[in-house]
């Protein structure tokens, strides 16, 4: 995948760099914010990385000026702007998704995969299907080997979320937005609690775990491989 | 003290100004005064004069010219002091009477007459005096102005002297004054240089006055005391962060450590820095936890705002947290009012915040088998939300500083958590002009928190 990133710190846009590039994917570098609108204007690319604060021009108004020209790219927010306002502002600028610095490389990882994944996927299916694991997104039920599951709201909601990023590591940080719509930090055990929940439902009683734990990061659905 | 500045005092100059616009106030009325009763003396002492020469007028018909004369002669030898003229005139010559010379004229004049003998040095020049011939002969009747000149003298005197006392006192009043709110204003100086100086007790000294300088003086005093406040915060804050960071910090250092050593050793370096990276993972939350607290205290758009019902919010974290107090061997009994409208003005995020730091707050202090309690009840024109638990509580003497940042019960710091739970909580609920109480719950802690609530209450169940 194309990735611009625009980014004015060196060190951290050479992590980035380094880390995408690993990962498959290619990586073009700014560092002001006037080259990453005329680069996204006139080059072809799926996803660009923002930097809120930049020279020459600030995150949010090349956001503003490429929705305006009607470019119809994935823009991912990578900023130390973490409140919840900013937030607010950046993803109603029509921003695809927001991530504070500082971060987890697998995050932003995830982050990547989940926004361009979530166009990929958006159609009317009525299920999500990993390894054995079936999920029903109308009778809001999961069904594996055969066996019909009952899941509550936010079990589902967090499993729903995982199977539509099967194989890539979803964040503590992502469910926490997604599934509880808290934008905070909750010093809290909540995800590790419903997930205990939702491992006791569709991995228990089954030969094959699918959901993994990504140590300080988050977790990961896929099947074996 | 320095006179000038005395001088220079408001109070002074008003009662300068004031004193001047009196003044000319005691002129204006003195002299229109003066000319009412100058006046009035005028017209008694003219009807007089006119009243003694009708006498000697009807005289002269009745009895003759001589009989008048002998009068005027045997009356003149009596008028010692002289103020009235009492003279007989024919053709050309002075009949009999206290005048030398016919003076011109006929009727009532005002004017000199030349009396005999001439009037005492300091006496009026002027006299009213009516002349007029009766049968071939002149009969000057008149009266000497010195009453009304006595009359006007005293009264410019007094008038004087009433303007120079009340001017005098009126300016050692304002000199007094002028003092007394310098002295106080020397007070206020000093106070605000001791607190610029950093001197957080520096208050200005309260006499319980209603003047607009005491006024002034207590909110003067209400503004030291929140500054104070924020500056003990900030000190305390700053060297809670450099202890609760420099911990994290430390522990990171030592795993980072560890990792460099296995990889020397040629071991698995992995576990050494997922350590590494939970504790730079602590130090941001607690960096995001602090800003987001000092943002939200010092924050006053409200933009973000709307009516907020509280009851679907709380019986959603309640669902949510009724999973994590039974992992930790505890239990949460959510008691929400079904029937009233809780809704209030607010930002569901905030909110949402306060209420898990409440829940996550009795978790983590409860011990096994604690009862966690969680109410939301609609009161007359507030809505009621508690949080109780059956854990150690609070002691009633820290009851306020829990909600200082970083403040924790246990020194040693052994619980994890940031020290910003309450403090959060607290900013949060101000935010909402809402009140916050820390009360006993046998054993245990209750948090009460009351919001103004939007809407009606209603009276029956439904």
């Amino acid at each position: 995948m194309k990735i611009l990133l625009a980014e004015d710190d060196a060190k951290m846009a050479e992590y980035i760099v380094a880390g995408l590039t690993e990962n498959g994917h290619s990586v073009d570098h700014v560092t002001d914010g006037r080259d990453a609108l005329s680069y996204c204007l006139y080059n072809d690319c799926d996803l660009a990385i923002l930097d809120r604060m930049m020279p020459g021009m600030d995150g949010l108004s090349v956001l503003k000026a490429l929705r305006a020209s009607k470019k119809d790219l994935q823009v991912l927010f990578l900023t130390a702007m973490g409140q919840v306002d900013d937030r607010v502002e950046g993803l109603s600028a029509g921003g695809d998704d927001y991530l504070t610095k500082p971060f987890h490389f697998s995050e932003l990882l995830a982050r990547i995969g989940a926004v361009t994944g979530r166009r990929k996927t958006s159609g009317v299916d009525q299920f999500l299907k990993v390894h054995d694991l079936t999920l029903d997104l109308l009778a809001r039920t999961a069904t594996r080997q055969g066996m019909l599951i009952e899941l509550h709201t936010k079990q589902f909601n967090m499993l729903e979320i995982l199977m539509r990023n099967a194989g890539h590591v979803v964040s503590r940080t992502m469910l926490l937005e997604r599934v509880w719509n808290f934008n905070f930090e909750p010093n809290s055990t909540v995800v590790e609690t419903h997930m205990s929940r939702l491992r006791a439902k569709i991995d228990k009683p089954f030969d094959v775990a699918l959901i993994h734990t990504i140590r300080n990061t988050g977790y990961s659905l896929h099947g074996p491989r | 003290m320095d006179r000038g500045e005395v001088l220079s005092g408001a109070a002074f100059t008003a009662v300068l100004r004031s004193s001047i616009v009196f003044l000319f106030i005691l002129i204006a009325v003195g002299w229109a005064a003066l000319t009412y009763v100058e006046h009035t003396l005028l017209e008694e002492i003219r009807n007089d004069v006119k009243e003694r020469w009708d006498i000697l007028a009807a005289d002269h018909q009745a009895e003759g010219a001589d009989h008048v004369i002998s009068a005027i002669q045997h009356v003149a030898s009596l008028e010692e002091s002289g103020t009235r003229a009492l003279a007989i005139f024919d053709e050309t010559r002075h009949l009999a009477g206290n005048l030398t010379t016919r003076p011109p004229g006929s009727g009532f004049q005002v004017g000199t007459l030349e009396y005999l003998p001439p009037p005492q040095p300091g006496a009026s020049t002027e006299s009213i005096y009516y002349s007029n011939e009766v049968d071939g002969r002149w009969l000057v009747v008149g009266q000497r102005l010195d009453v009304l000149k006595r009359t006007r003298e005293a009264f410019v005197r007094t008038l004087a002297l009433t303007g120079f006392i009340v001017v005098l006192s009126m300016i050692a009043f304002g000199y007094f004054l002028s003092r007394q709110s310098l002295l106080r204003l020397r007070e206020i100086e000093a106070a605000l240089a001791r607190a610029s100086e950093g001197d957080v007790a520096a208050r200005i000294p309260e006499n319980g006055g209603t003047t607009q300088i005491d006024r002034l003086a207590r909110e003067m005093n209400l503004h030291l005391d929140r500054s104070s406040r924020l500056m003990t915060t900030t000190r305390n804050t700053a060297a809670a962060v450099a202890h609760d960071l420099k911990s994290p910090l430390g522990r990171a250092y030592l795993a980072l450590g560890r990792a460099q050593d296995k990889v020397e050793e040629g071991a698995d370096p992995m576990d050494a820095l997922l350590d590494a990276q939970d504790e730079l993972e602590r130090m941001r939350g607690i960096f995001d936890t602090y800003l987001q607290l000092s943002r939200i205290e010092g924050g006053t758009d409200n933009a973000t705002f709307k009516t907020v019902e509280l009851s679907a919010l709380v019986s959603d974290l309640a669902e949510t947290y009724a999973m994590v107090a039974e992992d930790a061997g505890q239990i949460l009994v959510p008691h929400l009012d079904d029937a009233d409208s809780c809704e209030i003005h607010g930002d569901t995020q905030m909110l949402q915040q306060l209420i898990v730091n409440l829940l996550q707050n009795a978790v983590n202090y409860g011990p096994e088998g604690n009862e966690i309690c969680l109410e939301l009840t609609r009161h007359e024109d507030c809505v009621i939300l508690v949080v109780a638990d059956k854990g150690p509580g609070i002691p009633e003497a820290d009851r306020d500083a829990v909600f200082q940042p970083f403040y924790r019960l246990d020194p040693s710091r052994t619980k994890s958590g940031s020290g910003l739970g309450l403090a959060l909580v607290r900013v949060i609920v101000e935010r909402h002009n809402g009140s916050i109480t820390l009360q006993d719950n046998d054993p245990g802690l209750r948090v009460e928190i009351a919001f103004p609530a939007l809407g009606e209450q209603h009276d029956f169940p439904g």
